[in-house]
């Protein structure tokens, strides 16, 4: 033991991580209401190039992990996927590409297996054409359909991801039939999360308790009907949770985002959370800023903990839950996750679910109509 | 290692020799058979149970098809 340089036993002390999350772009023809990505985005000319993406690429199949997903904004907007796909593929990485769609042609769809590729997770807003367009923030409900058909004629793993919310949730039967149709092997139904986007327009998204349990009894009797045969995953909404995620597995623990010009992030939202610094990929190796960078040491392990998730039984499984929604909702990016029910601050996170079930939209649930007055996802200039 | 979008399952042993024969030529009969007859100091019908039964969670997971 005495003998192990020093940087081997950082290394023994944090494994690898399991996969790398490329944002390769933040441009999108999309404007979804919930948008993952931050609110300040990174324009096109900030991006990484093909050539240093393609070392990020190769030093994370050297370091060990196993995936990469490709997302975005939308990851067909870079002209140089096929390149990169192919490239992952040669780092020994199991390709996966989030996208809308937009931007797929049979060729480049082609090219794409060709050059590697293995899993494809196609969104859609909902299943309903004016609604999803709707929440879209464009015309794209009806090429997604087309696509689907398109996607199952390749040798790809082909998963279904809609997003569901206060304004879908109800149509939960035909988004299960429209995956069904589509001949998905999965289809992953997930309630937004909010951060970014989706935070300025959670009055809007937030589902009643009704429609939760009516769509949880929908989803138990669909996963029984179709098991073996479509898997269904569904992630309800954490506001309701009686205890928190493990948001990303635990911080720094399983997942590395590389966002497009090229910082390393523990999640998605991580950059609201101020103070943090991030580590660049064209300054440091991706196994250093695991390793080292401070961004993902800040809230890694239990030593960062409050009370109660310092002595909780729980805190092995959820990681005291998540950082950048401690953050948002108390103003505290180091208290416990305000969704759990043992957190000081869960009052907050009630306040905002019994407005969802007391106010005047959800005594005609389904809402009769959808609000006008959505923040759309806007595009970097 | 067996590689699906949201996870990864290490295959070590037995796993690993059924899921290496999944080649999409083999019938999982043909597979029960090859297992037979490399641990044939087991109990056939168990091993063919088994066989099923690891495919079987691996068909629910959506890896797997037969």
């Amino acid at each position: 033991m005495s003998e192990a340089p020093p940087s081997t036993l950082v290394r023994s002390m944090v494994p690898a991580p399991l996969a790398l999350i490329a944002e390769l772009t933040h441009r999108c023809p999309l404007h979804c209401v919930y948008c993952s990505n931050p609110l300040a985005m990174q324009n096109a000319a900030s991006e990484l190039s093909t050539a240093e993406w393609m070392r990020v690429l190769e030093q994370a199949g050297q370091f060990g992990l196993l995936h990469v997903h490709f997302t975005g904004g939308e990851p067909l907007a870079r002209r140089d996927l096929v390149e990169l796909t192919a490239r992952a593929h040669a780092a020994g990485l199991y390709v996966n590409l989030i996208t809308s769609g937009i931007g797929l042609s049979e060729k480049r769809l082609a090219a794409l297996a060709e050059a590697g590729l293995e899993h494809v997770q196609l969104s859609f807003q909902g299943a309903q054409e004016p609604l999803a367009d709707e929440i879209a923030g464009a015309r794209s409900h009806s090429f997604k359909l087309r696509l689907a058909r398109l996607i199952r004629r390749f040798k790809l793993g082909f998963t279904v991801n809609v997003v569901v919310h206060r304004q879908n949730l109800d149509h939960l039967p035909a988004i299960i039939a429209m995956a069904e149709e589509l001949a998905a092997d999965r289809l992953e139904i997930a309630n937004v999360q909010y951060y970014g986007w989706a935070l300025r327009n959670r009055g809007a998204l937030m589902p009643t308790r009704q429609q939760l349990q009516q769509s949880q009894a929908t989803v138990s009797a669909a996963q029984e009907r179709l098991a073996g045969q479509m898997r269904i995953d569904y992630v309800t909404p954490d506001y309701y949770a009686h205890y928190p995620k493990a948001c990303m597995g635990g911080w720094g623990r399983r997942l590395m985002l590389i966002d497009p010009k090229g910082q390393a992030l523990p999640c998605h939202a991580a950059g609201v959370i101020p103070g943090l610094t991030f580590d660049n990929v064209l300054e440091h190796p991706l196994e250093w800023i695991w390793q080292q960078s401070s961004a993902f040491q800040k809230f890694r392990g239990e030593a960062w903990m409050p009370e109660p998730c310092r002595s909780c039984d729980r805190r092995g499984e959820d990681f005291g839950g998540c950082r950048c929604q401690a953050w948002l909702v108390t103003g505290d990016a180091a208290a416990t996750d305000p969704v759990c029910s043992l957190a000081p601050t869960h009052g907050q996170v009630e306040e905002v679910v019994d407005r969802a079930n007391d106010d005047l939209a959800s005594k005609t649930s389904p809402p009769a109509s959808v609000p006008t007055s959505w923040v759309y996802r806007s595009n970097p200039r | 290692m067996l590689l699906f979008p949201e996870g990864a399952i290490r295959l070590r042993g037995t796993g690993r020799e059924i899921l290496e024969r999944c080649d999409g030529q083999r019938t999982v009969e043909q597979i029960v058979a090859d297992l037979q007859l490399i641990y044939s100091a087991g109990d056939p019908a168990r091993i063919a149970e088994d066989v099923r039964s690891f495919l079987g969670q691996l068909h629910q997971k959506r890896v797997v098809d037969f």
